[in-house]
């Protein structure tokens, strides 16, 4: 497990959001959708959605990553 | 040298304690009684043998703190001489591992977790002594030591002042505190809550990178520097990517042992937020992988 749930970039400048939003799609592991949305002032938010976190995952990482480390 | 060693039936580690702790405690017990607090408020200095208000305080601080001293090296010396000496109850044990083990940060509570992960506790939930020793114990001492010398700098600095402002009571809570760290359960709480702190601290990150704002790269700083890499040759993420950079940022950010958050979130979050720690992180990725200015 690596990244998970939503991630958002707001205030994107009109014209650059598919630029933006390929860059999301490029991320490894690829996010399971990609949303773009047209602000009021113009500007776009791209929404990237990885699956759902675990409960707690941070905790998890950061224990599986200590263990391993104090092996 | 050797032959000193080898002629030892046992080795504590601990010399043997340079007073008379019999004769130590029996001087200590006066100041040990519930009576000090009504004597420290006797209007006569006669209920305190003649010492005034603030010179008591002082005495029943030292005196107990001679004391808890005196026993707590005892305790430690028991604890390291020998595996046998500690009666690892089950209490200890679940609190050792559910305090330790949920949580992460310090290197205090890795040495703890590393212990724990390590399979402290078996089949049958007895504890693994040998790895409990040589793993948690350490740890938990090195709290233990360090929690004593903080609580012990509160009192010192208590005592510093009138007896006004640091009453034989607020002294007797804090007295009281050195006690209490000074004990494993102590030491647990204290491991487990410096490292939820520092959980906490990367949970606040996580949640702040979630939401970023589009910021537009200035020429030459590391954000451009890295989408000139990832996305040549002028970074613009609408070229193809250079898949092979892109896998070398993201295993460095997987790897990064400085900065916890940045491998569960995507590339361009870290790359493009503004704040201090996502800085740092572009920087370090910058040197580390070599990534040079075009």
């Amino acid at each position: 497990m690596s990244i998970c749930g939503s991630f958002s970039m707001s205030g994107v400048p009109n014209g650059k959001q598919d630029a933006i939003e390929k860059g999301y799609r490029d991320n490894i592991p690829p996010p399971k959708d990609v949303t773009k949305v047209q602000d009021g002032d113009g500007t776009w938010t791209i929404t990237a959605e990885w699956p759902p976190c675990p409960d707690d995952v941070t905790v998890q990482h950061s224990a599986n990553n200590l263990a391993a480390a104090g092996d | 040298m050797l032959a000193f060693l080898a002629g030892c039936s046992s080795l504590s580690g601990y010399p043997s304690n340079y007073q008379n702790i019999d004769e130590a405690l029996a001087a200590d017990a006066p100041f040990l009684s519930a009576a000090v607090r009504t004597n420290a408020m006797a209007a006569d200095n006669q209920a305190r043998g003649g010492l005034s208000p603030q010179q008591y305080r002082d005495t029943v601080v030292y005196r107990r703190i001679e004391v808890i001293d005196i026993n707590y090296y005892d305790f430690e010396a028991k604890l390291t001489g020998t595996n046998a000496a500690l009666a690892l109850g089950s209490d200890l044990t679940l609190l050792v591992l559910n305090g330790l083990g949920a949580t992460t940060g310090s290197a205090a509570a890795k040495a703890a977790l590393a212990a724990a992960s390590g399979g402290i506790i078996g089949a049958n939930a007895a504890i693994d002594t040998d790895i409990f020793y040589k793993k948690t114990l350490p740890a938990l001492i090195s709290q233990m030591r360090a929690s004593r010398q903080t609580a012990l700098v509160t009192i010192e600095r208590g005592i510093g002042r009138p007896i006004s402002a640091y009453t034989l009571d607020q002294a007797l809570n804090d007295v009281n505190t050195y006690y209490v760290v000074g004990t494993l359960p102590g030491a647990v709480v204290q491991v487990t809550s410096k490292a939820g702190a520092e959980q906490n601290a990367a949970d606040a990150q996580l949640t702040e990178l979630r939401s970023i704002r589009y910021v537009a790269p200035s020429p030459g700083s590391s954000t451009q520097i890295i989408l000139n890499w990832l996305y040549p040759p002028n970074g613009d993420q609408i070229n193809p990517v250079v898949r092979a950079n892109l896998q070398k940022l993201t295993d460095w950010a997987v790897n990064d042992t400085i900065d916890p958050t940045i491998k569960n979130t995507p590339w361009q979050q870290w790359v493009s937020d503004p704040s201090t720690k996502s800085e740092n992180a572009r920087l370090r990725a910058i040197i580390r992988l070599g990534i040079k200015e075009k």
